[in-house]
């Protein structure tokens, strides 16, 4: 396969952050994913919260696990690493659309939650690449997942596996971005 | 090995950069801007009539011409013929894909699982894995029975795949970012729909969601793409 060199990168991710960032306020469709009611709290910390963790089951040997942290403490902080016994490797990655061509970008240097902000890793955007798990994961199963943060340190949650109907990736009707 | 043409980077950032500050003005218009309605083609014209989720070409796009290897039984698959007069789906992705590729396929395999019988039978979804190395018929076939085990998976040499994409008007898949102990691949973003016409007036992104997908195919099924 044709190797491309990562030129285009930084323009791919600054276009993703001003679409995203462009607006607020009247989005709907899966946009309002990012707007609807938190569930329970899966760890707090001094400074953040995290939220509404899952991983869809996967596949295959690769899987995905996504969540939500928020800024409790007005400092923000930065995701720096994940670990887990499942998986030999996990990766931040962020999908992003290029033109006609879907790729997949590494996130250099951890996933940043702003201060007095919200970070969602969710479908289709950022999220925590598993790889080579070492089981298969069957829903119902619990995955405890440490969380290494640059102020928080490490934080570990329990997180479930959910078979995709029941993630609330294929709810609703119409497109998402 | 199949070389896309070099980058025309300057060409394509400030082609990127107007396409963001195009979509910011576009998704930021307050309701005080001046409301124009843009001139729809034949075919958006049908899309907005009939509520369709998918985004209709310019032009309709023939059916493309390529055989790749079924995975199932390691027989040719002859794509145009084996799928003549079928509600089709096509999607080039991959198996080691852990984002958008299994939301795809998941939703379209949660709409047809809730659909009526006659809707599910006339759909035909063809899933090409684009990652030669890693793509095996075998995994190829676990991953799509993980959906759906009535979705057709091809595979090919880095040849038949390139020659397949190129007939089909998507980018060629190419390896994206390489780390230690992987690489990601950056693959075409949207499925396209055949309708019975064998042509493809409609193209769905990432994020298509289940009851969309289930309504375009209800339609497309029973109706078909007015003539």
């Amino acid at each position: 396969m044709p190797r491309r060199s990562s030129l285009l990168v930084p323009l791919a991710l600054l276009i993703a952050a001003l679409v995203a960032s462009g607006c607020s306020g009247d989005d709907d469709g899966a946009a309002a994913d990012a707007t609807v009611a938190r569930g329970a709290v899966l760890a707090e910390t001094a400074n953040l919260a995290i939220y509404d963790a899952f991983i869809p089951v996967p596949a295959t040997d690769i899987g995905a696990l996504y969540f939500e942290m928020v800024d409790t403490d007005g400092g923000g902080d930065r995701l720096l690493g994940v670990t887990t016994t499942v998986a030999v490797m996990t990766h931040f990655h962020s999908t992003v659309i290029d033109g006609d061509t879907s790729r997949m970008l590494p996130v250099a240097g951890g996933i940043v939650l702003p201060p007095d902000g919200a970070t969602k890793l969710a479908p289709g955007g950022l999220h925590v690449m598993l790889m080579n798990l070492v089981t298969p994961l069957t829903a119902g199963d619990t995955v405890q997942v440490t969380l290494q943060f640059e102020r928080a340190g490490a934080v570990t949650i329990e997180v479930p596996v959910l078979r995709y109907e029941d993630t609330g990736i294929l709810g609703g009707s119409g497109a998402g971005s | 090995m199949h070389s896309p043409l070099p980058p025309a980077p300057f060409r394509t950032i400030l082609l990127g950069l107007l396409i963001a500050l195009g979509g910011l003005a576009l998704a930021c218009g307050g309701s005080d801007g001046e409301p124009t309605a843009p001139a729809l083609t034949a075919e958006e014209q049908v899309v907005a009539d009939l509520g369709l989720a998918g985004s209709a070409f310019p032009v309709a796009l023939a059916k493309p011409d390529f055989v790749l290897t079924n995975a199932a039984t390691g027989a040719p698959y002859d794509f145009r013929a084996e799928t003549a007069g079928q509600v089709t789906l096509l999607y080039f992705g991959y198996t080691n894909c852990p984002d958008v590729c299994p939301v795809h396929m998941a939703n379209i395999a949660a709409a047809l699982d809730q659909a009526p019988f006659e809707v599910r039978d006339a759909v035909r979804v063809v899933f090409v894995g684009v990652d030669a190395p890693r793509d095996s018929a075998e995994r190829v076939r676990d991953w799509l029975d993980f959906f759906d085990r009535d979705f057709i998976g091809l595979t090919g040499t880095e040849e038949e795949l390139a020659a397949a994409q190129t007939a089909a008007q998507v980018p060629v898949a190419f390896i994206d970012s390489e780390f230690d102990g992987g690489y990601t691949v950056a693959h075409a973003g949207w499925i396209f729909l055949y309708t019975r016409d064998n042509l493809a007036h409609l193209r769905y992104p990432s994020g298509i969601r289940q009851a969309a997908w289930a309504h375009d195919l209800e339609l497309l099924t029973t109706e078909g793409w007015p003539s």
